[in-house]
């Protein structure tokens, strides 16, 4: 989830889990910590870049970009997530006609 | 900067360990963050300091949050690996080629850790930093020991008689604990299993040097008195540097201190064996065990030394006065 809202545009950590938040209807929610954990390990594995940019309003944010292999692993992981949901949905709904 | 902030970054701090350019970028962004947050709820209608009671509430736990860096920021690279493990090679291959005897090899392998090392402190002292500081204490013992035993010979030759040599040594020791003391206290100040990781190559060498006077004497080795007894400091030297690289790649604290203790006991044992001392066995092995405690002991100063107060205030500020100056 974080590696498709980086891949849709740069983002820093406040925007992304309110972004998260917003996209999820608030279904989403953790200690607000944890992120900054997650977005340095994938930075650590070369998915994800880090840069300092100004803000209009003078403040420094550290934006996040994905790399060429966080943009290779996104889209494996979201080839691997639509054949999970697409099996789950095919058990569910046959537990639902049956 | 409001008290709970700081408070609060204090303690992620204290937990994540990180060398100085790693722990200025993320306590920055996590105060970007919480500068967000706190305007935000400020807009909601929260009073300042509730805004930070809410906005480092949501944060979580420092501690977790600092545990949970320092898992991120702890496995090294196998380049840190191979950085880590290059000085206990080099000596490794100063005893099997039997390079020990030659001044210009020692010479230029200690110039190559004291750059190494120094070159290393300039640049956010990494993990792997910490395995050359530690032979370039060593360096630096060797380089006062003999200081002070070229006065100790002076001396006794135009003024006092051959008793001077005791009076070195007596001199030497104190100022060789000092220097040791003042380096593990600097250490400890960031984590004191770096501190222990510094210390890793001591017991070893101590061990060498009491084994080998025990069996065939100091001396007789210096004339090449054991045969095979280089091949086997080198080994020793080998092992230790695996345990280094292994400490770097772990992740977790426990495996980290296993790797210490484990691989120093380990090590120890090679050096008793290949040494062929004539200690009873049971000796032995209660001082390879005093010697893991003495290894693993800067985890008893880690409290006294980092909860010390001022240093950490002066790290604060000079932390968010940077911060600040930035934004």
């Amino acid at each position: 989830m974080i590696l498709s809202l980086i891949g849709q545009e740069p983002i820093y950590g406040y925007q992304l889990i309110k972004e998260m938040g917003k996209r999820s209807g608030g279904y989403f929610q953790f200690k607000e910590g944890t992120l900054y954990t997650a977005l340095h390990r994938l930075e650590r594995e070369g998915l994800i870049e880090g840069k300092w940019q100004r803000l209009p309003n003078g403040q420094e944010r550290r934006y996040y970009y994905l790399t060429k292999t966080g943009h290779r692993v996104l889209s494996e992981k979201r080839d691997e997530w639509r054949g999970f949901s697409a099996a789950v949905n095919l058990v569910t709904e046959q537990a639902n006609t049956g | 900067m409001l008290p709970k902030l700081k408070q609060y970054l204090t303690r992620v701090k204290l937990c994540s360990k990180l060398d100085p350019t790693a722990e200025s970028e993320i306590v920055r962004e996590i105060q970007t963050h919480f500068e967000d947050e706190i305007g935000e709820l400020c807009q909601a209608g929260f009073s300042t300091s509730e805004a930070a009671e809410e906005a480092t509430k949501r944060f979580g736990a420092p501690e977790a949050l600092g545990r949970q860096i320092y898992e991120v920021y702890s496995k090294g690279t196998w380049g840190q690996v191979l950085l880590a493990a290059i000085p206990h090679f080099l000596l490794a291959i100063t005893f099997y080629c039997h390079l020990w005897r030659n001044n210009f090899w020692l010479l230029t392998t200690a110039l190559v850790v004291v750059a190494v090392t120094l070159y290393a402190w300039r640049h956010g002292r990494p993990s792997w930093f910490y395995s050359w500081l530690g032979y370039s204490l060593l360096t630096l013992f060797v380089i006062v020991l003999l200081i002070l035993l070229a006065i100790g010979q002076g001396l006794s030759r135009f003024m006092l008689g051959s008793g001077m040599q005791w009076v070195v040594m007596a001199t030497y020791v104190p100022v060789a604990l000092c220097l040791l003391g003042y380096a593990v206290i600097c250490v400890v100040r960031r984590d004191w299993l770096l501190a222990s990781f510094m210390l890793l190559p001591f017991p070893a060498i101590i061990v060498w040097l009491f084994a080998l006077q025990q069996g065939v004497g100091l001396a007789a080795y210096g004339k090449g008195g054991l045969p095979g007894g280089d091949h086997g400091v080198a080994f020793t030297f080998l092992a230790l540097g695996s345990a280094a690289g292994a400490f770097i790649r772990f992740r977790q604290r426990l495996l980290k201190t296993a790797v210490l203790a484990i691989g120093t006991l380990f090590i120890l044992a090679m050096a008793w064996r290949f040494a062929e001392s004539n200690l009873n066995p049971v000796i032995s092995l209660f001082v390879s065990f005093c010697f893991v405690i003495f290894l693993l002991s800067p985890c008893l100063l880690q409290n006294r030394v980092a909860h010390s107060g001022s240093e950490v205030e002066a790290r604060d500020e000079a932390c968010f006065g940077q911060s600040a100056r930035r934004t």
